[in-house]
């Protein structure tokens, strides 16, 4: 069908826990959301085949809907027959199913071995082993285990004992080091001569393209050799685009299509399945582009988690598998600290009470917070996880000074994940991502609330126009508009002043917002957190003032500016709690702060008394 | 609905899988009757290599291996022993620097396996093998009591279990380690600490299983000698009574095997190590014919969860709780969290306790 054609879409998304599905359709010529359905995904024990969940999920569609999607074999009918029978077009995306295990080898660390991990990032790929001829690799492993300078057999014996899919090998620029390349080619050929050929794992060529033939002639015999173009041919320039076409292919075929069930399920589609995580990098990217606005996006899973950003031209995404909050939760406690998620807490608990507590939900990854205390320990795992995952990529934007001024100052923060689009209250959604993401000057906040945003990106691939007009329309929840000033001041001293005025040549204002006198300046005292009710649709004139070492991002402290914002269903969010946070040392009155912000946002702290 | 499944079993036919680390030698037939220390197969693995550069010691970056080359791979080499050498004017010899043998030659090089590993694999339970898994290991199977459990350390051990403690929520007393406790496996209650643990280390105690383990415990330095299993989790968790009642009655003073692993945390380190799950079992001696249908781990039933089924609690305070199910409301109910879900009704000891779906498991 071609995309005249396609008129409603059915999409799926199959995740780790959960599996969802969407029904588009045009109404009144515009595509809408016209039902959603979701349930848990079935890829495991007991049941051992993921069309289960897909085909309850379009089950839940069909009765809201009083459709008939699904044929009696469960597949979708398509094209659409009629008004209540089938779909044009299905489309399904997937971040079931475990990551690829990579080894890196490399020669230096900050060079192609940078480049390489880079480009990895991009699909499900847990970093194992990163060998160099230089130091260790922190920095980019995550806490994964690091062997540089070592000797020949050290190395020898990592690869052997090593658990691993596929082992990239990069180094040299094209024309550059020759000598090392050839010698680490050759510890891998050691390697895997004495490993079983059962065990052997698929090795990726993309390093200097001078010594391809000699590399090929060393590791060919393996018989799981394969090469592509250098991943950095010169210093200055990375080359992702062959590695990640490489990886994506790898992580289908020894990943998603051995689940059970998941062969039979992409036969029901014409359409490619897409990785959740590219699916997600396509909407931001478009959300940046188009809209002219420098976007971060986070995806909170529980296998990995997605951090996506676009400023201006330039987009980076970067998928963690070890950063999930349930399936990958025991990684992502390899790789951060206890005492960072400990931090978030507003009550006592010791750090080994909170270990043995995230330990007993890494081994149930699938169960749900019950009382009060499981989630705010759900949200401080939530903020660590996107961190970790945001540290790195502002690491990334930091080697290029112009954008890298920009790292925070986003226009618009995108939020999509089970944990955070099923919060209780939306103020929690706010607070998760006014901690992790930082976001400083004026930035609106969306929530994933349709769980749409990881469908957008495979619905654009069959019809843009659908995409789009869903994005606008249907997939987001505008929590609402912040105001962050940049710094930090004396507690309770004034960080600036607001000035809000309705703007009422449009819209009705609402009675909330009536209730509100703004006519009066604002004092906003730093450290704190107030919020100012301005509902969805209504628009406002704010004029802020910061004071001399607050910066709202208009190029110096201290310097004023008058915006147009639009509210939501939180309202005005005024965060001079200054950048980047800082929390306090102390428990008691770090505790006093976190349960004050809280309650600044309408969350009332009500300890349940739980012991942990 | 379905949920998924955990074994707790006093009395089901057992499977179990046994599988070599890497590629040796099987030493059982299928049919075979085989005892829970019975070495069933065996592998030897290298521990340690030297890279041996061939082409550098006889100054020919481009050598030809085949003209050179003295010993073949699969060669036994001795300590200084000639293993290539470049004749002509200027004769050189590349010689081994220690006894190994030669496990693979490269272009220009040599790599000499220095140490061995032997690897020896225990049948862990009694009974028949069923199937070989050639070059690997076998599937045995046999009946008894199977117990799934949660986390653990140390690796496999067998031995005769003791109770040391009244219920389920005791704390096992170090006064009770004596020497009446060598080589058993004690059954503690809620947890153990690391006093205890060296205690029993001493005591020469093989295993210990409790309801929870602290997670401190498993990076000791150094490493304790005892394996320890926790059938309900970390923490401070007591055991479950219905857990706690299969061993405290059922295996009481039985040899019993267990496997004290965290597959969750063996998974993260990027070095290839086995997943089996921690578990207790415990076989006769003795052949019986199983009418009862095969239970293997990662085997779960397909059956709707109906009230009177058995489920299992894994979160929050009644984490590791085992209860029935009283019933199962058609409508979501919200939780003190906050969320709107599905839930069942669980009774445990006469209280009846809303879970939700999410947060159990089927105990087969």
């Amino acid at each position: 069908m071609t995309e005249a054609t396609i008129n409603s879409i059915l999409a799926v998304e199959c995740g780790t826990v959960s599996t969802s599905a969407a029904l588009i359709e045009m109404v009144d010529d515009e595509f809408r959301l016209t039902a959603t359905g979701e349930t848990g995904s079935t890829y495991d024990s007991p049941w051992q085949d993921i069309t289960i969940g897909v085909v309850a999920a379009v089950r839940q569609i069909e009765k809201a809907t009083n459709r008939i999607l699904l044929a009696p074999g469960g597949w979708p009918f398509t094209p659409q027959s009629n008004k209540r029978q089938g779909v044009d077009a299905f489309v399904i995306v997937s971040s079931a199913g475990k990551p690829l295990q990579m080894t890196l080898i490399g020669l230096m660390q900050d060079i192609s071995l940078a480049s390489a991990h880079r480009a990895a990032a991009t699909t499900y790929t847990a970093t194992g082993n990163v060998i160099s001829l230089d130091a260790a690799l922190d920095s980019l492993s995550g806490g994964a285990s690091t062997n540089g300078a070592h000797s020949a057999e050290t190395r020898i014996q990592t690869l052997q004992q090593g658990q691993h899919d596929v082992i990239l090998l990069v180094g040299g620029t094209d024309g550059g080091a020759e000598r090392p390349v050839i010698e680490m080619a050759n510890i891998l050929s050691m390697a895997m001569r004495v490993l079983p050929e059962a065990d052997r794992p698929v090795i990726i060529y993309a390093g200097n393209s001078h010594v391809r033939e000699q590399v090929s002639d060393i590791l060919d015999w393996t018989g799981t050799f394969k090469t592509v173009d250098n991943v950095c041919p010169v210093l200055d320039r990375e080359n992702p685009v062959p590695i990640q076409t490489e990886l994506e292919s790898l992580y289908f075929q020894q990943k998603m299509f051995p689940l059970p069930g998941f062969e039979k399920l992409s036969n029901w589609s014409r359409y490619s399945v897409l990785p959740a995580g590219k699916s997600f990098k396509k909407l931001i990217a478009y959300l940046g582009q188009h809209h002219n606005l420098n976007v971060i996006g986070v995806n909170l899973g529980s296998g990995s988690t997605v951090v996506s950003t676009q400023v201006g031209d330039q987009h980076s995404t970067l998928i963690r598998s070890d950063a999930g909050i349930g399936h990958s939760l025991a990684a992502l406690l390899r790789a951060v600290p206890i005492d960072k998620f400990h931090r978030w807490l507003p009550w006592s608990i010791t750090p080994a009470e909170l270990h043995n507590y995230l330990l007993n939900k890494s081994l149930h990854p699938t169960t749900l917070p019950v009382t009060y205390e499981d989630l705010m320990i759900e949200y401080a795992v939530a903020r660590e996880a996107i961190r970790l995952v945001r540290d790195q990529i502002q690491a990334r934007w930091s080697s290029q000074p112009a954008i890298g001024q920009q790292f925070g100052q986003w226009n618009l923060v995108v939020a999509a994940g089970r944990i955070l689009t099923r919060a209780p209250h939306p103020a929690h959604v706010a607070m998760v991502l006014l901690d992790a993401v930082e976001p400083w000057g004026i930035t609106s906040l969306a929530l994933d609330i349709s769980s749409t945003a990881n469908m957008l990106g495979a619905i654009a691939a069959v019809q843009p126009v659908a995409a789009v007009q869903l994005a606008i329309r249907d997939s987001f929840l505008n929590l609402g508009t912040v105001i962050a000033p940049k710094g930090h001041g004396i507690y309770g001293q004034t960080a600036l002043k607001i000035k809000v005025r309705l703007q009422n040549d449009e819209f009705d204002i609402s009675p909330e917002a009536e209730e509100n006198d703004f006519s009066e300046e604002i004092d906003i005292p730093y450290g704190s957190i107030k919020v100012l009710p301005l509902p969805s649709g209504q628009k406002a004139t704010v004029e802020m003032r910061p004071t001399r070492y607050f910066d709202i991002g208009l190029g110096q402290p201290g310097r004023g500016a008058v915006a147009d914002v639009e509210g939501g269903i939180l309202g005005i969010i005024i965060d001079a709690r200054g950048r980047p946070l800082r929390l306090p040392a102390r428990d008691e009155q770090r505790h006093e702060l976190l349960g004050q912000w809280l309650s600044n946002l309408d969350i009332t702290y009500a300890a349940s008394g739980n012991n942990y | 609905m379905q949920l998924p499944g955990i074994i707790i079993n006093s009395d089901r036919k057992i499977v179990i899988t046994r599988r070599l680390p890497a590629s040796g030698e099987v030493l059982v037939k299928r049919g075979q009757q085989v005892e829970a220390l019975d070495v069933i197969a065996r592998t030897e693995q290298p521990s340690r290599y030297r890279v041996i550069d061939v082409a550098r010691q006889l100054a020919r970056p481009n050598i030809d291996m085949d003209r050179v080359m003295l010993k073949a791979e699969g060669d036994t080499v001795k300590a200084n022993e000639a293993i290539a050498i470049r004749g002509g004017f200027l004769r050189r010899i590349v010689r081994a620097p220690v006894e190994g043998h030669i496990a693979a030659i490269g272009s220009g090089w040599v790599l000499l396996e220095t140490e061995r590993t032997t690897v020896e694999l225990q049948a862990f339970i009694n009974g028949t093998v069923t199937r070989i898994i050639p070059e690997r290991g076998a599937i045995i199977e046999s009946s008894g009591a199977m117990i799934q459990a949660a986390c653990g350390f140390g690796g496999e051990a067998y031995g005769s279990l003791k109770r040391l403690v009244d219920r389920p929520s005791d704390l096992l007393p170090p006064e009770t380690i004596g020497e009446n406790v060598k080589n058993t496996i004690l059954l503690g209650g809620r947890t153990v600490d690391e006093e205890t643990l060296r205690l029993a280390e001493e005591a020469q105690v093989r295993g210990i299983i409790v309801g929870s383990i602290d997670a401190s415990l498993l990076n000791l330095d150094p490493p304790v000698r005892v394996r320890v299993v926790a059938t309900e989790g970390f923490g401070d968790l007591p055991m479950s009574p219905y857990t706690f009642g299969i061993l405290a009655t059922t295996l009481g003073g039985k040899e019993i095997a267990i496997r004290g692993v965290t597959p969750i945390l063996s998974s993260t380190t990027g070095k290839r190590t086995p997943t089996d799950p921690p578990i207790i079992v415990s076989t006769s001696r003795r052949r019986r014919s199983g009418r009862t249908a095969a239970l293997s781990l990662g085997d779960t039933s397909r059956e709707e969860i109906r009230p009177g089924h058995r489920v299992r609690i894994l979160r929050g305070e009644l984490l590791g709780a085992s209860g029935v199910v009283d019933s199962i409301p058609s409508e979501p109910q919200r939780l003190e969290a906050g969320l709107l879900v599905p839930i069942a009704k669980i009774k445990i000891d006469n209280v009846v306790y809303d879970i939700p779906w999410a947060n159990l498991e089927q105990v087969n």
